[in-house]
């Protein structure tokens, strides 16, 4: 009975472990940490090769958090693609809806400068 | 036939409940419940007891080639039958145990499928580029006033 049990374990164990991997299948994460003068809009050096239907997480905060920050992706149409950020955070996921180059950036609204830090994984 | 199958067929013949004799000895019904599977041997003293309510004698009740005249007249008419479903009982018994335990891992499997499937409560469902504001931009040159990532992947 006891063997039986931990033999129960260890597959419940190595199930989780396998569960885990799953959501770590990311071909790449990057750090970033800017300051975006008032108005401008800031873009990412290089953009990101993506397939239809994978995503991109961005994950920000920025201070001051009243700032009017906008986040989001350029496709290769110069399209901003943007959401807002609320309360000095971001934390969304974008699903991409055709192949192409997608290029992050942080567009600030503000009349001050803001800064900005974070990562995206795509 | 083993003590534990002497005891099953005693019992038996005697048309006691565990419950019963586990009264009359003084021990729970699960200790009664385990020597008949084997599990444990009761102590001397709960076996002189059990000599003296099923009135055999303590060598034929502890010896395990006791296959003498007076033993197949006690036990005889029922040791077929006895033997049978104690048998019988304990095959269900491991049955019973195997079911609830592949039960188990049955459902420890599918509720770790469904750990792994279901979205983490920090993640949220992608956003979908039609549900977000869209504007055309200028560009600006990227080399100059872009910026690089610390890539970690």
């Amino acid at each position: 009975m006891k063997k039986t049990l931990c033999s129960l374990l260890t597959v419940v164990l190595l199930i989780s472990c396998f569960a885990g991997t799953v959501d770590a299948a990311w071909r790449a994460s990057g750090k970033f940490d800017i300051t975006v003068t008032a108005g401008e809009l800031k873009p990412a050096k290089t953009g990101f090769p993506m397939a239809a239907g994978e995503t991109v997480t961005i994950n920000a905060t920025y201070s001051p958090s009243s700032a009017d920050i906008d986040f989001g992706l350029i496709d290769k149409n110069g399209v901003f693609h943007y959401l807002k950020g609320e309360n000095g955070a971001f934390n969304k996921k974008i699903e991409i809806p055709e192949n192409g180059t997608y290029t992050f950036a942080v567009r600030n609204n503000s009349d001050v400068s803001v800064n900005v830090t974070g990562f995206v994984k795509y | 036939m083993t003590l534990r199958e002497k005891m099953i067929v005693l019992r038996d013949k005697a048309g006691i409940s565990q419950m019963a004799l586990a009264h009359q000895l003084g021990v729970s019904r699960q200790a009664v419940t385990r020597w008949e599977s084997g599990d444990t041997t009761p102590s001397m003293d709960k076996l002189k007891a059990l000599a003296k309510i099923y009135d055999v004698s303590l060598d034929w009740l502890c010896s395990d080639t006791a296959d003498g005249k007076s033993l197949e007249e006690v036990v005889a008419p029922v040791e077929d039958n006895g033997t049978s479903n104690a048998t019988t009982s304990a095959e269900n018994k491991k049955k019973i145990r195997y079911a609830v335990i592949a039960l188990v891992a049955g459902v420890a499997i599918l509720a770790c499928m469904w750990l792994a499937m279901r979205p983490k409560n920090n993640e949220m469902s992608g956003v979908q580029f039609e549900d977000m504001e869209n504007e055309i931009v200028d560009i600006p040159d990227q080399g100059v006033n872009g910026f690089d990532f610390e890539w970690e992947g």
